[in-house]
């Protein structure tokens, strides 16, 4: 495909930050958070990005949107490349791409009104052409998220945590934007809340043809909600299929490993949590070859000096491995 | 009801906290009954703020100021706990039960070495330092093993001092340093010796944790409170966390009350559950039992909510309406029943009471009440 048929694509990002220390400040080895990442993003789809804490997922996320520059690589959005657009020429594409985070008491104004929220974005963007309008839109927002007129006079410690969710996502959806990035968006909230929000964002999507980009650490949530989901492992990408493909038939030993290790919620079905050996390597000393060797089971000699290929083992399902490991054998 | 049976080793009855805030007073625990039997691990569940953490203060004697416990009892082992005196509260957080919280790096102290961390709660109960222990120490650290190289000093100087029959303040420390780095093994972190010299801050969010059940095991509880200990951890760790405390129930003779918000850790680990909601424990049964055949509705719904890795599934339509009450204002007579897909007239009026449904499966509502005689 090419990059026009997506929504937002990445060709080989990266993003590294410097870290000064030593003596008299002098530039020591940068901490590679994103270390060449390449994807495509369908309209109208659910892309997740899974990994453990550190992996680069949310530093990715920020490039897509171009809240960082990156420090190598291209990003487009429809098809225009982003990559050094800076500034007032980036407004119409910051109208399209908006963001919901996962702290929603950090992402509302303490002192400001629902209503100013809502409508501060709305007027910045110039998508409402009177007050009578926004006002309109508003309120037509807040009852999309399931709330009701009433809340719009309020301020945020007026809510709880769900209900300042669903106010940070109408907040988001005020600019009329065709892609939203959730950023963990459930991650701080009860499990009866959590379904609640989940339901919301799907029901949104179907009714606003919106796309998503879906970051959590928890693949529970990401098995419920994507239609494709990549695995991120120490800033790269380590496998990426359909959803439904890649946790029936997990191909890269590091997902494999990762599904292997969830609790679940069922004690008839309990099981030797497989455990990894050893931390998560320092994004600032990674490992030759393949990044995941020094924690991989089936690591060979080959997986030190060369770094792995990406291989498509069957058709849409991509890992990024020197083998085809069948787990029930090995390699 | 105010008896213990010796099968006991933790028996709550209707115990009755609340806070004062300026915002008014917040009604925490609304009589919460809990039996614990010796050597199980009892899961206690539910969402945030409906009183777990506030029960396993209430155990330790640990609430905030500002908490005032109304009424009830807690017996622990038999020993009432509440109006303990400090000192008699004091040698029972020595002797009878531990707490582990959520976030290692509160309970540690940054500026003090792990080993001195270790050594100072062992020099807390001298009289763990008998001949008889000191040779099971001794035993315990096979010789030629890497870690043994570490403490080969110690091993001769204690040797030597146990045929000399003087054990003095100096054999004290040797044996603090050997307790602590037999402790250090037995929660399977690497290089004990190693980390007895390291600070917190130079360990990683897992091998903290692991460094918390180590000292809570130092001092031999009966009990440990595991508050949500595994939920600021990555799942691989939390995994290597889970496994340690499987493993660990094998070989120690201790009971778990772990208190978690997650269905699934419970699931992976326990024998029992306990769901609370809003201030208040509505149904108590076998995990098994549990999972297969909850009965209050909250139960049925928390477990429809629950996201699932192992099969396909889309996002419930909201199993449970609406969100956790303001327990400031409590809703009258049952506490769930605005949010209750199945509530009745009676349950604003009537306060459930936790009565046994099935054989061993307590659980707290009107609808099986109901049914009872």
């Amino acid at each position: 495909m090419t990059q026009t048929d997506y929504l937002i694509s990445a060709q080989n990002v990266m993003k590294w930050f410097p870290v000064r220390g030593g003596f008299l400040g002098r530039s020591s080895a940068p901490v590679k958070a994103v270390d060449g990442v390449s994807l495509g993003i369908r309209r109208g789809e659910t892309f997740g990005l899974v990994g453990e804490s550190g992996c680069g997922k949310t530093t990715l996320g920020r490039s897509l949107m171009r809240l960082t520059d990156v420090t190598e690589g291209r990003i487009f959005f429809e098809g225009t490349e982003i990559t050094n657009v800076r500034g007032r020429r980036l407004k119409p594409f910051r109208r399209k791409m908006q963001m919901v985070f996962q702290d929603p008491y950090a992402s509302l104004d303490p002192r400001q009104s629902i209503r100013s929220a809502l409508t501060e974005p709305m007027n910045l963007h110039h998508v409402v052409s009177s007050r009578d309008e926004a006002n309109r839109f508003a309120t037509e927002l807040i009852e999309r998220v399931g709330l009701n007129p009433d809340h719009l006079a309020r301020f945020p410690h007026e809510f709880s945590g769900g209900q300042r969710q669903r106010v940070a996502i109408a907040a988001a959806l005020a600019v009329r934007p065709t892609f939203i990035l959730l950023d963990e968006p459930t991650s701080s909230l009860d499990v009866s809340v959590q379904a609640q929000i989940l339901r919301l964002l799907k029901k949104l999507q179907s009714e606003l043809g919106l796309t998503y980009v879906f970051i959590s650490h928890n693949l529970a949530v990401i098995r419920q909600m994507c239609d494709r989901t990549a695995v991120m492992y120490l800033g790269r990408i380590v496998e990426f299929a359909d959803t439904g493909m890649l946790f029936e038939n997990p191909k890269h030993p590091y997902t494999k490993a990762l599904l292997s290790t969830v609790p679940i919620p069922d004690p008839t079905k309990r099981k030797e949590l497989k455990v990894l050996k050893g931390d998560v390597p320092s994004p600032t000393a990674i490992p030759s070859g393949c990044r995941f060797r020094n924690r991989c089971e089936f690591a060979t000699q080959k997986c030190q000096s060369e770094f792995p290929p990406l291989v498509e083992t069957e058709p849409n399902h991509w890992i990024e491995c020197h083998y085809d490991i069948d787990f029930s054998k090995g390699p | 009801m105010q008896k213990s049976s010796a099968e006991e080793i933790l028996k709550i009855t209707n115990l009755r906290v609340s806070f004062n805030t300026y915002a008014g007073q917040v009604k925490a625990l609304d009589g919460v009954e809990l039996t614990m039997r010796k050597g199980e691990v009892l899961g206690l569940v539910g969402e945030s703020g409906c009183g777990k953490s506030v029960t396993a203060l209430s155990i330790v004697g640990l609430l905030p100021q500002n908490a005032k416990i109304l009424g009830g009892s807690v017996l622990l082992n038999g020993k009432e706990v509440l109006g303990m005196s400090k000192k008699d509260l004091e040698t029972a957080r020595l002797t009878e039960v531990a707490i582990i919280f959520q976030d290692p790096m509160t309970f540690l102290n940054p500026v003090l070495s792990i080993g001195s961390q270790i050594t100072e709660i062992i020099s807390a109960r001298p009289e763990l330092f008998t001949e008889k222990l000191v040779k099971h120490r001794l035993g315990q650290i096979g010789e030629g093993t890497d870690v043994s190289a570490g403490l080969d000093s110690e091993r001769s100087h204690l040797e030597g001092a146990l045929k000399r029959g003087n054990l003095g303040k100096k054999e004290f420390n040797r044996l603090a340093k050997v307790y602590a780095v037999s402790v250090l093994e037995s929660v399977r972190l690497p290089e004990p010796v190693k980390v007895l010299k390291m600070f917190p801050f130079e360990l990683s969010g897992g091998m903290r944790q692991r460094v918390l059940i180590a000292m809570s095991l130092v001092r031999r509880p009966k009990l440990i409170l595991a508050d949500e200990i595994t939920t600021a951890l990555d799942v691989t760790v939390q995994a290597q966390v889970l496994q340690l405390l499987r493993a660990l129930r094998q070989e120690i003779d201790v009971s778990v009350l772990l208190i978690t918000h997650d269905l699934a850790v419970a699931a992976e680990l326990c024998d029992r559950v306990a769901v609370m909601y809003a201030g208040n424990v509505v149904e108590v049964a076998d995990v098994r039992e549990l999972f297969r055949n909850p009965l209050h509705p909250y139960t049925i719904g928390l477990l429809a909510s629950v996201p699932r890795v192992d099969v396909s599934s889309a996002p419930q339509e909201a199993a449970i309406k609406g969100s956790v009450p303001d327990l400031i204002y409590p809703p009258s007579g049952c506490r769930f029943h605005p949010r209750c897909p199945r509530a009745f007239e009676k349950c604003p009026q009537v306060k459930p009471q936790l009565i046994e449904a099935n054989p061993g499966h307590l659980v707290s509502c009107l609808l099986f009440e109901e049914r009872s005689p």
